[in-house]
């Protein structure tokens, strides 16, 4: 029963100073960060695979990573903060109500005490819970190297199935949520999956905006996972809603809009046309909420 | 648990096993000696066994309120050191990734799952497991018993520990905070109804 992986590589650096000098050192050995590990370990150990990744382990560098704060500009989630952390933060979950309850839909308490927000967009899956949120949100990630620092937008952080635009070299640093939400006073946060707990999503969607007394709606953001390779915003549905009221023939544009621009695939957690009709049904829900009905 | 036993003769089943396998290993050796294994075989054999061990570490874990310190490789699980290297097996393997829950411990006051954990993350951090727990009548092993919360038991150190961890942060919770804070928890048997009483039961016996 007991395993062995002598070979097996971790470095454990006591900063991110000294983290982003050893990548820069090592960048063409294949060494992965390794942030909570909920996911990263898995395939490691699972049916006594040989480990092949050599893993750098950012435990110490969590005094200065760890955090959730509010600036001027926004709510910035550092790269080493748990998604217990970010359902802790009440100025945040209350700022944003779709937060918490994704939070809530997130795996189980476990997993969401080591998990961290930063580990799980770069992990890249297209099934992230926390991604169609910040999506919505239109957050940012600051990455950085020995050299500096640079921000990408979210929606152009994800290259493709697992991959990111984050070099060998580069770590996250901090996920950001800019400030351009406060007057949304509508939200929705959905998730379909067998259990209500440790599911991945069949698929789910992240969706905010503002609708006037006239029904009117402005600002609308709709992210949804599942729905393709990597995460996405449903920009065309954005668009065609923008200013409107959501009657008849504005839903069934929508509809065309949506699904002219979602490509989901059939796997074994669903058809890809259980994932069109119910991605439609839960962006046709959010955008005929009327008052009452805001936040859930 | 094994504290509990009371006849200082009696075996546990775990001292029984290791009994056995050394009896095991050193029939095997004996073959081996028969046979004769020549000089080369037996050096290379000696080679391999200390290059496995060469990529070592040495690291302290406080478990249970004891500074325990153990050689291991760092790559290895907080599962696989507390069973395997510390002799603490309250936590059990089951799926081995992160989604039934029996591996449960608390590591400075959080349920995680030790099996998606490593070892090496885990030093200069309160490690608890099922072995610390009060198994007196207010404790929550006591209302898994009272309440019939476990039938065949594999999952159940997972949900002692899981529902300990619940109700240190929140003494009072409701059915519904019971059930969100053990779904990371898997019974196969279904025992839960069992389970969720004899959360609520503990709470109370707590609130006494």
């Amino acid at each position: 029963m007991s395993r062995t992986f002598a070979d097996a590589k971790v470095h454990t650096p006591a900063n991110l100073e000294e983290a982003l000098d050893f990548l820069a050192n090592h960048a063409n050995e294949g060494w992965k960060p390794l942030a909570g590990g909920t996911d990263a370990l898995v395939p490691i150990y699972r049916d006594g695979a040989e480990p092949t990744t050599p893993w750098l382990n950012l435990q110490k560098l969590r005094p200065e990573l760890r955090f959730v704060r509010r600036t001027s500009n926004g709510f910035e989630i550092g790269a080493l903060a748990t998604i217990s952390d970010l359902m802790a933060n009440r100025d945040l979950c209350e700022t944003y109500p779709i937060v918490r309850q994704c939070c809530q839909h997130f795996a189980s308490p476990a997993i969401r005490h080591r998990a961290t927000v930063a580990g799980n967009l770069a992990n890249a899956s297209p099934a992230s819970d926390i991604a169609p949120v910040l999506l919505a949100l239109e957050a940012e990630i600051e990455s950085a190297n020995h050299a500096g620092r640079r921000f990408v937008t979210l929606d152009a952080f994800w290259t493709g199935y697992k991959a990111t635009v984050l070099a060998p070299d580069e770590l996250i640093v901090s996920v950001r949520i800019p400030h351009r939400d406060l007057a949304a006073n509508a939200s929705m946060f959905r998730k379909v999956a067998p259990r209500a707990s440790n599911s991945i999503a069949l698929l789910n969607c992240a969706a905010i905006g503002t609708r006037d007394s006239a029904g009117t709606w402005t600002n609308v953001r709709i992210a949804l996972g599942c729905m393709g390779p990597v995460p996405m915003r449903a920009r065309k549905v954005e668009s065609a809603v923008e200013d409107h009221r959501f009657d008849d023939t504005c839903r069934e544009e929508a509809k065309a809009l949506l699904q002219s621009t979602l490509r989901p695939i059939t796997d074994y957690r669903a058809t890809a046309e259980y994932r069109m009709l119910a991605a439609t049904n839960l962006v046709s829900a959010f955008l005929d909420r009327t008052a009452g009905n805001w936040h859930s | 648990m094994r504290d509990n036993v009371t006849d200082p003769n009696a075996a546990s089943r775990r001292d029984f096993l290791r009994g056995s396998s050394v009896a095991a290993a050193t029939a095997v050796l004996t073959q081996t000696a028969q046979v004769g294994m020549d000089e080369a075989a037996a050096e290379a054999l000696a080679t391999q066994q200390i290059s496995a061990q060469s990529g070592t570490i040495s690291v302290t874990l406080q478990v249970n309120g004891k500074a325990l310190k153990t050689e291991i490789e760092p790559r290895s699980t907080l599962l696989d050191v507390l069973r395997h290297r510390l002799d603490v097996t309250g936590p059990k393997r089951v799926c081995d990734r992160g989604s039934c829950g029996a591996c449960t411990v608390i590591l400075d006051g959080q349920a995680v799952y030790s099996c998606t954990t490593l070892a090496i993350s885990s030093q200069g951090k309160t490690i608890r497991t099922l072995e610390s727990f009060d198994t007196g009548e207010g404790g929550v092993p006591h209302a898994f018993h009272q309440n019939d919360g476990l039938m065949c038991g594999y999952c159940t150190p997972g949900f002692v520990t899981a529902c300990q961890a619940l109700l240190e942060k929140n003494p009072n919770p409701t059915l519904e905070e019971v059930k969100k804070g053990l779904d990371g928890n898997i019974c196969r048997c279904g025992t839960y109804v069992g389970v969720i009483q004899a959360a609520l039961d503990a709470a109370k016996a707590i609130k006494v």
